[in-house]
């Protein structure tokens, strides 16, 4: 027994000696072994053997700890902080050689360390076995593994207390390091060696010349902390490196240019620089290549992500900027393909939309504009729809609030080829791909039957990701024009406007040139079908029409036949008109008054010789519509105007007399003499006429200048404004009083009705005019009603009064 | 001390009229200022014409009448169809 402990206690010693001075000194410690195997103790040798070398490892360790410290010391300095490394690297200098070698130094020592104390436990098991053939099986397997439990124990020891956050932060800063020279080499030879193109592609496999040496240090790291069982560390802190070199690349080398396609020279460079610095750290080998080829993957996704996510970022800018930002939406295409970003996508540019467009700030042309480019970047990024489905959505929900959004779609459908915004709408129209008969509504018909045949036809599930709270069976992207004038869901409303914008533009003509217009009209035709622009047909054949009359009624001498007995006949030298069908126009401003006697001659002169052409027609004139040029001479100088029928009739009353009450002229002109001073303005804010008014008097008289003054402008425009409105307004009602009978009629036969059912039911029966009124023109056209006391409104239920 | 008013062009805008009395044609209930169903455009295109009864119809209108009767009747009152040399224009005040 007494010999037992003597033996024990010997192998303490010996152990605690030998495995403390670095595991050299084998045969003393076999020979303590041996005796105490000897005594029957083989089975607590091992953990005997194990505690004292982690115990010198640990020591050891503590020992190394203080050069590890400098050299992430140096290795820190000398990379900087995450935050602010991104460009100035250049004054922080290079990695110092002696720290390098240092870490390499240390990480050696404590390898052969570790594996020295782990070859001899090893031996000093094998030897305990051979000589007890006779064990337990479990002291057999602990006496066979004690090698292996060594090594994880010792990398347990090496990784420290913290779970080898010190290792990982140290490793991280080197990792980066090397990274960092290899691709500043790999720059410097690709802008040595200035025949770029080769140069991008051939750094594939061989990686930039380094100065002889430069890897082999990079390589010793990364083998030995395999070796000491820390590659997991390891991987994690050159992962992190190549991905944050990546990022960084891609932010400050490509981001912000959208006329360059990014993601090309990224997956080039992901394949190039980072995959050289791989195949340094990686063990060599064939298992290498495989780890290579998996890494690759592994960097392209990292780059489609990151490309993807930089360019999702800008998409608001890349769609300000198309279609010279096809190259990034192209970009976007490849990443969208290859991740699943759509989500993402979807999310950011629509936060985007709603806080940089949808707002009070921005005109509504810039927001058509706008949709229109997203329309066409979309229909690249995603041809099925799905997306745009989810984008447009806000865009649309907030255009239809805005009451000029029509006006704006139809100005620019038609508008001249100067404004180029306008004219790549209007070169949209002529997109030969565009379904006719296709807007993104749900009209009925045959043709909807068909057209939805042909969808069904064509269809394909959606992306998975698409938001499915929109079927994008009606979405077609691309098609530009259905989708603006699906914004309201209805042609009815655009036609309309379309006619009345179509009306002032003709109006405004003198020359009878439509050329433009009768193109545009072809090609709404294809996309609207006929039917739908016959007035519009009507209203140019008018203009075409006028032309020709226009011509024959001149060249009809006021001697020929049918004229004879008529008096008063003068030269319509310069006269010329338009004449309409009027059922075919929309309604159109009236105003009354009278028009001098001068300009009456020649417009009767002129009616009379068109019902000697064209009888049993005659013509019934509009005399404040048409424009008249007019030469004013006053004091010196001439002027020349363009103004309408009314501003001219004032203004050749004054030819004759110097001044007018305005209640004379009012009464002479059979206006109202608030009408008239409107238009007066007119021509007092251009130093024509001047007003003054006489104390006592409640109207003003208006004077001629003798000389043409510059004062002050009189509030005029706003008032014209004013006019403008309130025109509207009484057109509206005027149009809306079609539908009295009809309102009547319904409230006789139902007694109460609220609104919304009078505006269904004029919707269903009331054809002629066809009813395309909104639910609150016909609440104001109610209230006016109700104002007037044919109706009364209690408790929401219209009543007829009486 | 000159003010002078020269009217260089004046471009005025009128409608024209059948003036035919009645809105709409007897026959296809269509505006006389508008096409009968068949016609593309008013004025020239869609003529109207009187009878001696002084009935008025869309030239297409009445012939088509006339074509789907034996006899030549006005389908309002039943007289024999003729039509009325038109009034030639400058007679009568506009």
């Amino acid at each position: 027994m007494a010999a037992a402990a003597a033996a024990w206690a010997r192998l303490q010693q010996v152990s605690t000696a030998q495995l403390g001075s670095g595991g050299s000194g084998g045969a003393l410690l076999a020979e303590a072994v041996d005796s105490a195997t000897a005594q029957g103790l083989a089975s607590l040798v091992p953990a005997q053997l194990l505690g004292a070398a982690s115990a010198a490892l640990q020591a050891r360790l503590a020992q190394l700890r203080g050069m590890l410290a400098a050299i992430d010391e140096g290795l820190a300095a000398s990379v900087g902080d995450e935050a602010n490394e991104g460009d100035g690297g250049e004054e922080q200098g290079g990695l110092r050689a002696e720290v390098e070698a240092s870490l390499v130094e240390v990480l050696r020592e404590l390898c052969a360390a570790v594996e020295s104390a782990a070859e001899l436990l090893s031996q000093l098991c094998e030897r305990i076995l051979r000589a007890q053939p006779v064990l337990a099986p479990a002291d057999r397997a602990v006496l066979l593994s004690a090698g292996h439990r060594f090594h994880r124990q010792a990398a347990a020891a090496v990784a420290g207390a913290q779970g080898g956050r010190d290792w990982a932060g140290l490793l991280y800063r080197y990792y980066w390091h090397k990274l960092r020279e290899l691709s500043r080499a790999a720059e410097a030879q690709q802008e040595g060696g200035l025949d770029g193109m080769a140069a991008d592609g051939e750094l594939g496999g061989h990686g930039p010349a380094m100065p002889p040496g430069w890897a082999r240090p990079l390589q010793d790291v990364a083998a030995l902390m395999r070796r000491l069982g820390l590659e997991a560390l390891s991987e994690e802190a050159y992962a992190a490196v190549v991905c944050r070199h990546l990022r960084e690349r891609l932010v400050n080398h490509a981001a912000r240019s959208f006329d360059q396609r990014m993601l090309d020279p990224a997956l080039r460079y992901a394949a190039s620089t980072p995959v050289t610095f791989l195949r340094l750290v990686l063990p060599e080998g064939r298992a290498s290549e495989a780890a290579l080829e998996h890494w690759g993957q592994r960097l392209s996704y990292y780059v489609y992500e990151t490309v993807g996510s930089l360019r999702i970022g800008d998409m608001f800018d890349i769609v300000v900027d198309y279609p010279d930002s096809l190259p990034a939406i192209e970009d976007i295409r490849d990443c969208l393909q290859n991740t699943n970003l759509h989500r993402k996508f979807v999310a950011v540019f629509r936060k985007a939309l709603q806080d940089r467009l949808l707002h009070p700030g921005a005109a509504t042309s810039d927001i058509i504009q706008q949709y229109v480019s997203a329309i066409k970047a979309l229909a690249h990024i995603d041809p099925a729809g799905a997306m745009l489905g989810a984008v447009g959505g806000p865009i649309r929900a907030y255009l239809r609030q805005r009451r000029d959004t029509i006006r704006c779609v139809v100005t620019m459908l038609t508008a001249d080829e100067e404004d180029a915004a306008a004219a790549s709408l209007h070169a949209e129209l002529g997109n030969a791909e565009a379904a006719p008969q296709d807007c993104d509504s749900d009209f009925e018909g045959a043709e909807a039957d068909a057209a939805a045949l042909r969808e069904a036809e064509r269809w394909e599930p959606d992306p998975v990701d698409a938001d499915p709270s929109r079927a994008s069976s009606a979405a077609q992207a691309g098609d530009v024009i259905s989708k603006l004038v699906g914004i309201y869901g209805s042609k009815e409303l655009f036609i309309s406007e379309y006619r009345s914008m179509l009306a002032d533009r003709l109006l405004a003509k003198c020359d009878y040139d439509c050329d433009r217009e009768l193109r545009t009209l072809e090609l709404l035709k294809v996309r609207f079908g006929e039917g739908n622009l016959h007035n519009a047909e009507v209203m140019l054949k008018d203009l075409a029409d006028s032309k020709r009359i226009n011509t024959n009624v001149k060249s009809v001498p006021n001697t020929a036949t049918p004229l004879r007995r008529r008096r008063g006949l003068v030269d319509i030298h310069g006269l010329s008109a338009t004449i309409l069908s009027q059922l075919f126009w929309p309604q159109l401003p009236t105003e009354e008054f009278n028009l001098p006697p001068e300009v009456s001659a020649m417009l009767s002169t002129y009616g009379a010789k068109y019902r000697s052409l064209k009888a049993p027609r005659k013509l019934q004139w509009k005399p404040n519509l048409g424009s008249v040029q007019l030469e004013l001479t006053i004091g010196e100088q001439t002027l020349e105007f363009n103004v309408s029928p009314f501003h001219a009739s004032v203004l050749m009353h004054f030819h004759t007399r110097p001044e007018w009450p305005a209640a004379e002229l009012a009464e002479r002109m059979g206006v109202p003499p608030d009408m008239l001073r409107r238009k007066v303005v007119f021509w007092i804010n251009q130093g024509v006429l001047s007003e003054s008014r006489a104390p006592g008097h409640a109207l003003p008289v208006y004077r001629r200048n003798e000389q043409l003054q510059t004062g002050p402008a009189v509030g005029g425009e706003q008032q014209e404004g004013m006019e403008l409105e309130e025109g509207g307004a009484d057109q509206e009602h005027q149009e809306m009083a079609a539908y009295e009978p009809f309102v009547m009629g319904m409230l006789t036969n139902f007694d109460a009705l609220p609104l919304d059912r009078v505006h269904n039911m004029l919707k269903m029966f009331v054809s002629d005019p066809p009813y395309d009124k909104s639910l609150d023109q016909l609440g104001a056209y109610m209230a006016r009603l109700v104002a007037q006391e044919k109706l009364s409104l209690e408790g929401g239920q219209y009543r007829k009064r009486g | 001390m000159t003010f002078d008013v020269k009217i260089k062009k004046w471009h005025a805008v009128a409608s024209w009229t059948w003036n035919a009395g009645d809105d709409v044609c007897g026959i296809c209930r269509m505006p006389f200022d508008g096409c009968p169903p068949d016609g593309k455009y008013p004025g020239d295109d869609s003529p109207v014409v009187w009878g001696v009864c002084t009935h008025a119809f869309h030239l297409q209108c009445i012939n088509r009448w006339l074509q789907s009767q034996a006899e030549q009747k006005c389908p309002f009152c039943r007289r024999q169809w003729e039509f009325k040399q038109a009034a030639v224009g400058g007679e009568d005040s506009d």
